[in-house]
């Protein structure tokens, strides 16, 4: 077991009387630069994240890590790190709470994999690949595991199709070519409905009951610039997020008002990396950008629609050493963020 | 003798200096482009594919001759295990490398060392991979986006009501908090079908009084009081035609009662269906 200290830092925040007295920042340092991360759903589990290696090799890693809210250390055991063929692009555990279901987590690369967490090892239980006829498989650039029906993976490719996995059966459900282009990122936002984004530079929405037809919801006015990163908000699932290449704007979307965006959120200076929502109450959004801030944004306490979106402020922000390069938002506790730059993973408690 | 791009008899087979720099000097002064147009202005009896292909893998001035690097085939071996033969794609990565000289070298050199009899794992184990047979069927939805105008229109009036409802109202926030979406109906297989007495969330999400705050009578109407029609609402893109077809929503009138304020459209309805929606 390796213990690791923490350092204490208050947030910044745009007003004093908002800070809250145990508002810190606890931070942990890989042995390798970070590409991705993941918090752990289950109850018994709760504080526990997955961070993947970005290593330019062949092989590369990916690592639990225990955060103790008490003592505010974290802890890693040797033995639950496992080997990962090139850099994770995502990692998800099972997105239950229940103990009762299987620990599993799933990453993906040049392929989908599942790990099974056990209390000494982790295992590989399964590898998804579509290509029947050879080992082939295109690029995986992400994945989103549907928390409503936890069966079903869908992937977003480089071949410019999204596949939509049913993992008890370990076989390929739906493959639907998505996009144009190179599919960067993909979301569900409900049964059977998902989005993704695409070099295309737009944002289309499936629906499994009828794939004959896609719809696309907005298309990046830059043209040529592809969209990179998507995500639904689960908890409001009218609102979409999303980002595009080399940009400082964070797009939010309103699925009744197609084509148009409901909130440019424009106030990083440098190129967005990542986004995630506050899960549960649906109303907060954190973007992270090449300027080494991590901002959160109260999307719906704005005035809406916002004739000039581009000038709302950030509801509070944090400022890094590095250039962030990956942000997801605590499941269980809605109070903590997790960020990732350089080899250092940071727990932002809000 | 046949015409072919305005030349008698195109000639076919290996190229000699003379032509080589006929070309250069052509692509030199018109750039990279238009090349149908390239066989004419540089006095060669030649067609443009063959022109196009002749400058790509042999004139360019940045193309690498010679051995590939062993850095180069890593990086071969390595993309064509993402890739698969996208050769194109693989060269874009190369510098200086053609997508024939990849493939080339590829099929002359690499091909065989990659076939394996068993399917191994990247560490040589044994693993439980999908060998499911099932025939999959790869489905290309047709794309669907919305008129911009009509778009444009529909926003521009409803943040106009929306702000001289806030002026009347005082209220600074219209939203209520948004209810989670419901659990799916409990199945055995991955069903796409949705009970008959199921009420999706997306279906539920901008039914009255859920997502907007009701407001008194005293407050303006969202929407086209007068009823106007918005015509080419959504635009049909397919490959399969040449322009785009366009399905009109007849008389989508923003707004139900001057007392209230709906927003009653199914996103996913108003696109797969032609019938009137009250917004």
């Amino acid at each position: 077991m390796r213990k690791c200290s923490r350092d204490r830092v208050k947030l910044k925040m745009q007003s004093p009387s908002e800070k809250k007295p145990g508002a810190g920042v606890y931070s942990y340092m890989a042995q390798w630069p970070i590409s991705t991360l993941a918090w752990s759903v289950r109850c018994d589990k709760k504080s526990r994240l997955a961070i993947g290696s970005f290593l330019e090799d062949y092989s590369n890693k990916v690592e639990l890590v225990q955060f103790n809210p008490d003592t505010s250390d974290f802890t890693t055991d040797t033995r639950l790190m496992f080997d990962h063929p090139y850099a994770p692009t995502n990692i998800m555990f099972f997105p239950s709470e229940d103990p009762a279901n299987p620990d599993l987590i799933a990453t993906s690369g040049d392929y989908l994999r599942l790990w099974e967490v056990h209390d000494d090892r982790i295992e590989l239980k399964s590898l998804l690949n579509s290509n029947k006829s050879s080992e082939f498989s295109s690029a995986i650039t992400s994945f989103d595991w549907a928390g409503f029906d936890t069966r079903r993976v869908a992937t977003s490719s480089v071949d410019t199709t999204c596949i939509v996995w049913d993992i008890e059966r370990e076989a390929l459900d739906t493959q639907l070519v998505a996009h144009d282009k190179e599919v960067y990122d993909i979301s569900w936002g409900g049964f059977n409905i998902f989005a993704s984004v695409s070099g295309d530079g737009s944002v289309r929405v499936f629906d499994l009951r009828d794939k004959e037809r896609s719809t696309i919801i907005y298309e990046n006015p830059v043209r040529d610039c592809p969209l990179l990163r998507l995500e639904w908000n689960k908890a409001d699932p009218r609102l979409i997020a999303t980002v595009g290449m080399d940009s400082n704007k964070v797009v939010v979307l309103d699925i009744r008002y197609p084509t148009t965006p409901l909130l440019d959120l424009s106030r990083h200076k440098g190129s967005v990396n990542a986004i995630s929502w506050a899960p549960c109450i649906g109303q907060q959004l954190c973007s992270v950008a090449d300027d080494s801030t991590a901002l959160i944004w109260e999307v719906l306490g704005a005035d809406f629609p916002l004739e000039n979106g581009c000038n709302l402020e950030p509801l509070m922000w944090y400022g890094s050493g590095s250039e962030i390069n990956q942000v997801r938002w605590s499941a269980t506790d809605l109070d903590c963020i997790a960020i990732a730059f350089l080899n250092k993973l940071q727990l932002l408690k809000v | 003798m046949t015409t072919v791009e305005g030349f008698v008899g195109v000639r076919k087979g290996a190229w000699t200096h003379e032509e080589d720099n006929l070309l250069r000097k052509c692509i030199e002064k018109y750039g990279e482009q238009k090349w149908h147009q390239i066989p004419l202005r540089a006095g060669l009896n030649r067609c443009r594919k063959s022109c196009r292909l002749r400058w790509l893998n042999y004139l360019k001035p940045n193309i690498k001759r010679g051995e590939f690097t062993e850095d180069e085939v890593d990086m071969i071996l390595r993309l064509h295990k993402l890739l698969g033969n996208r050769w194109s794609l693989i060269a874009g990565r190369l510098p200086g490398r053609t997508a024939n000289d990849v493939k080339n070298y590829w099929n002359t050199h690499l091909r065989r060392k990659t076939v394996s009899s068993k399917r191994l794992d990247w560490k040589g184990m044994k693993i439980s991979t999908n060998q499911n047979t099932e025939k999959i069927n790869v489905i290309k939805p047709q794309p669907r986006t919305f008129s911009k105008k009509a778009s444009v229109r529909m926003n521009a009036k409803i943040t106009m009501e929306l702000h001289n409802k806030r002026e009347l109202l005082g209220h600074p926030n219209l939203y209520k908090k948004a209810p989670p979406p419901p659990p799916p109906p409990p199945s055995s297989s991955l069903s796409m079908e949705t009970p008959a007495n199921e009420i999706m969330w997306w279906e539920r999400l901008l039914q009255s009084g859920e997502f907007v705050q009701e407001t008194p009578a005293t407050t303006s109407m969202i929407g086209c009081s007068d009823g106007t029609t918005v015509t080419n609402f959504w635009e049909e893109k397919s490959s399969m035609f040449a322009g785009s077809t366009c399905f009109e929503v007849d008389k989508i009138c923003l707004g139900k009662h001057h007392h209230d304020m709906d927003f009653e459209a199914d996103l996913w309805n108003l696109l797969n269906t032609e019938e009137e929606y009250a917004i």
